[in-house]
């Protein structure tokens, strides 16, 4: 009896550490769900710089779309913690959370530290389409002129085979929105905009045209033109990756643009208050710094990664619309998909 | 506690520990696959047949390198091989079947356009989506019309661009090949594989739809149903010698005919992978170097046509995918594996086996070069992947348009086919039901009929076989060919030489050069009639009418059933009418072996 007994606390004891080693497997080895570290969440746009900095083992890191997060604090209710306690994006998606969350009558869960880096929207133009498009655009391409003539026929603009094809990034990435918003300052040639102006009927034409013409992509258009040049004709980007994959981009390869205004990302820190936004802000501004420069974005007193125009003076500010007309061209764009 | 309970609790710990450890190593190698040593995680990918070879190399490179130990932890990644449209299939079902092997962790199909296909799928059962967004791709290969030189050369090639419309006129006009000064080529044939089994087909026929359209965007179901767009598509399936379910077989075909010299005459171009072209002109058809082999240029090279109106890319993205069976540790040692691809030697290697690699910082060089008939600096334009919706109905809208088939089902019930294949089913049980199944996938104005074969047959025990349903359009026959499966019973001896000849000379005096003539012929044993015993004289017969300019091919294709088949035997004879032999030798196989066989009409 008393060996019957010794063997089934053996076997249960089995199942339980079976259990424990599953759980460690599963979480990476760290302890229980997440071991007390703080959590970081990123933009899928610095996932490369949250890697390394998850690599240090201090922080748990997540990267999902700036869009996913947004919607998930947005969504947080009175007394209820958030569920991050760090939020690696670029501006002015911490403001849009707040924003909408003011919109519902709840208090800010977020709150955007200094900027971190930058880096320009840029129009990545490819090399053998890029003679025949100034010269449809009268002089050297921009964003208005990309829409107006989205999916119209290159024999028609003296180019080629084909039709103009566009891309961006999805209006719900970070670099995606930075893009959309550059190109709608580009279409108004100001930045000072409502969303009353997303209703203007030559807006939605040539929004409408450029959606159309531009394939829907899951990924990073600038990504794929890099290695399929005949993927797209010219797409919007972010320097800190469009720089180095033009770089080493096949022929024909894509040419860069900095289309007036020059809008930016800029990175920001934004932390809640669950209790390690200290611990997060601390890891960033050191070791997140440098780890940012190497990507690609542009950080003061750290030297520019290789593909990047030294010669560029960025604006003081991001050059962006207001986030609320922002979020509400995401919107827009989303559902003209 | 009695003995059951104690072996259900031991079952438990088990399962327990080998969850826990992951290690696979309590003896399953379905598939074939390695034992993953102790301690290790398993990463299960499953991988499209043309990029096997290349990341089962990487992965056993992988295994053995520290980056497969990074963070003290130990990653394993075993490769399994999984055609694009099956494992879609198979992910979307919940890969409950064991027989596709373990459960993957990575999936990688020749095309995303397949991820979406799966996530559609889910959808439509309420699931969430498998294949995320933002997959990288491994490789890249772009669908290449490919054609011996000499015929590109006088369409014009290298100087003059040539597409689908092109191609179309020329098939159209009767006076095919004469009519750009080479009558000794005769009509143009298109080579294309099966939308509903290949990726490359899948593509063909999207480029094909979009070019009847003017269109490389947003093809629509309107522009499906145009008349006008039907009508081009139509004319370009006139143009097919066969279908089927892999390009090897054309590939295959065009080799041995090269070596005979009659490359010009089998087909005049194939809808294939840009690879393919490379593999081809090395001389190594099939893409597989076996031990000792020595590849042999052929005679005449191909080149890479990238249609002037657009092509698709085959980008074979690297989905970590989302499935519920997918652990946390699997997904960091997939991250682990990806990154092991992406980088520069990884990808360098890729480029050897004639893929582009998918990081940008390899350049495209040899072996895709001009010298090998393809062009890197091509396609100038692509064509995009229609919306899962629209992608569903052109492969259902193909099914109409497609070359219509004059089929001939030739069943051998030789006594052997009464032997149990699995419990309590006879060979001939199974081979009916599987028969009786593919009927399914002939349309209506198809031309089907039914003969079997053995010795002894007919009121006088004196016929070698016996047509039970003559040859008419299928959509009238259809129930009538069933019913008369389903009351077949083994008999006598195999017939086989008497019987394949008789088959094709029947079909060949009956040859409708508006359809794709054939031969399906299943058999379970070797020739056992004395009377007519000779394999060259059953070859030489075959082959008549397949080759020279004014040909009416009959194309024969044999399924060697159960492992008494002669399977070297019938290759032969499927060679002899530039067809393929099918291998069912496992009897539990037949029903997708019938399936692929039915793929070529």
């Amino acid at each position: 009896m008393a060996a019957r007994a010794l063997a089934l606390l053996a076997a249960v004891a089995m199942v339980v550490a079976a259990v424990v080693v599953r759980g460690r497997i599963d979480d990476g080895g760290a302890a229980g769900s997440g071991g007390g570290k703080p959590r970081l969440v990123c933009a899928t746009e610095l996932e490369a710089v949250c890697t390394a900095l998850a690599a240090g083992g201090k922080v748990e890191v997540t990267v999902e779309p700036a869009a996913t997060t947004a919607d998930t604090l947005s969504k947080v209710g009175p007394g209820e913690e958030p569920p991050l306690d760090g939020w690696l994006v670029t501006a002015p998606w911490p403001d849009i959370v707040n924003q909408n969350r003011q919109r519902s009558g709840a208090a800010a869960v977020v709150s955007a530290g200094p900027v971190l880096a930058r880096s320009p929207a840029v129009l990545a133009v490819r090399g053998d389409r890029k003679a025949a498009l100034d010269k449809a655009c009268g002089g050297t391409a921009g964003w208005k002129c990309l829409g107006d003539v989205a999916g119209r026929s290159w024999s028609d603009l003296g180019g080629g085979g084909g039709q103009v094809t566009p891309g961006h990034p999805p209006a719900g990435e970070a670099a995606g929105l930075t893009v959309l918003g550059a190109a709608l300052a580009g279409f108004f040639g100001t930045t000072d905009l409502s969303r009353e102006n997303l209703d203007d009927p030559g807006f939605r034409a040539w929004l409408d045209r450029l959606e159309r013409a531009a394939p829907g992509s899951d990924g990073s258009p600038i990504a794929t033109m890099a290695v399929r040049p005949s993927a797209y004709d010219a797409v919007g980007a972010i320097e800190a990756e469009a720089g180095p994959l033009v770089a080493t981009a096949r022929d024909p390869k894509p040419v860069l643009l900095y289309p007036d205004p020059v809008a930016t990302a800029d990175v920001v820190l934004a932390t809640t208050t669950r209790g390690g936004g200290p611990a997060v802000s601390s890891l960033v501004s050191g070791t997140g710094r440098s780890l940012l420069a190497g990507n690609g974005w542009r950080v003061p007193a750290h030297p520019l990664a290789p593909g990047l125009r030294a010669d560029l003076k960025l604006p003081a500010a991001s050059n962006l619309p207001d986030p609320g007309v922002l979020e509400a061209l995401r919107r827009r764009v989303e559902q003209a998909r | 506690m009695i003995p059951f309970r104690r072996l259900a609790l031991a079952a438990l710990l088990l399962v327990g520990l080998a969850q826990a450890c992951n290690t696979g190593s309590n003896g399953n190698q379905a598939g074939g696959l390695a034992d993953v040593p102790k301690g290790c995680t398993a990463v299960d990918a499953a991988v499209s047949p043309e990029k096997f070879e290349v990341l089962t190399a990487l992965a056993a490179e992988f295994n053995q390198s520290s980056a497969a130990k990074a963070g003290g932890k130990c990653t394993f990644v075993r490769i399994q091989k999984a055609s694009s449209g099956a494992a879609a299939m198979a992910l979307a079902a919940g890969w409950r079947d064991e027989a596709n092997g373990p459960q993957p962790t990575v999936w990688s199909p020749a095309a995303s356009s397949w991820g979406a296909v799966l996530n559609e799928r889910l959808a439509k059962q309420g699931q969430a989506a498998m294949a995320p967004a933002g997959a990288k791709p491994i490789q890249l290969t772009p669908l290449v019309l490919a054609m011996p030189k000499p015929m590109a050369e006088a369409l014009g090639w290298p100087d003059t661009p040539i597409g689908f419309a092109d191609l179309l006129a020329l098939s159209q006009d009767p006076n095919g090949w004469a009519s750009k000064g080479h009558p000794e080529w005769g009509k143009f044939k298109l080579g294309k594989t099966n939308p509903n089994f290949s990726t490359s087909a899948l593509s063909a026929t999207i480029a094909q739809y979009y070019a009847a359209t003017g269109k490389q965007s947003d093809l629509t179901l309107e522009n499906l149903n145009d008349p006008k767009v039907q009508a081009f598509a139509k004319a370009v399936e006139s143009a097919v010698v066969h279908y089927g379910d892999i390009t090897l077989t054309f590939l295959n075909n065009w080799y041995r005919n090269d070596q005979r010299g009659t490359a010009l005459t089998y087909v005049s171009a194939v809808a294939v992978e840009e690879k393919s072209v490379i593999d081809y002109n090395k001389g190594n058809p099939d893409g597989i170097t076996d031990p000792g082999e020595r590849p042999r240029p052929p005679k005449v090279p191909l080149v890479a046509i990238y249609p002037k109106e657009g092509t698709l890319f085959s980008d074979s993205p690297y989905y970590v995918l989302d499935a519920p069976w997918v652990t946390q540790a699997e997904k960091n040692g997939a991250r682990a594996f990806e990154q092991f691809v992406q980088q520069p030697s990884s990808q360098r290697k890729v480029l050897q086996y004639g893929f582009r690699p998918g990081n940008p910082q390899v350049p495209v060089t040899d072996p895709i070069s001009k010298v090998n008939g393809v062009d890197p600096g091509q396609p100038q334009t692509e064509l995009r992947v229609p919306s899962p919706e629209v992608l569903a109905a052109l492969i259902d809208r193909w099914s109409l348009d497609r070359k219509g088939a004059r089929v001939l089902i030739v069943l051998d019930i030789s006594g052997s086919m009464g032997e149990e294949a699995k419990s309590g089913t006879t060979k001939l049980e199974l081979a009916r039901d599987a028969a009786s199944a593919a009927l399914a996938e002939f349309k209506d104005d198809d031309q089907v009929g039914l003969r079997v074969f053995s010795t002894g047959l007919g009121p006088g025990e004196n016929e070698d076989f016996q047509d039970l349903v003559p040859i008419g359009p299928i959509g009238a026959n259809r129930e009538t060919i069933r019913a008369k499966l389903q009351s077949l019973v083994p008999t006598n001896g195999t017939p086989l030489y008497t019987v394949a000849s008789n088959s094709q000379q029947t079909m060949r005096q009956a040859y409708d050069p508006s359809r794709i003539n054939a031969v399906l012929l299943l058999t379970d044993g070797r020739n056992e009639d004395p009377r007519n015993s000779s394999l060259d004289a059953t070859l030489a017969a075959l082959r008549v009418g397949t080759e020279g300019q004014a040909v009416s091919p009959v194309r024969l294709f044999p399924i060697a059933y159960g492992k008494g088949a002669d399977l070297d035997v019938l290759e032969q004879m499927a060679e002899a009418t530039d067809a393929k032999a099918y291998d069912a030798s496992d009897p539990s196989t037949i029903q997708n072996v019938f399936a692929n066989v039915v793929s070529n009409f």
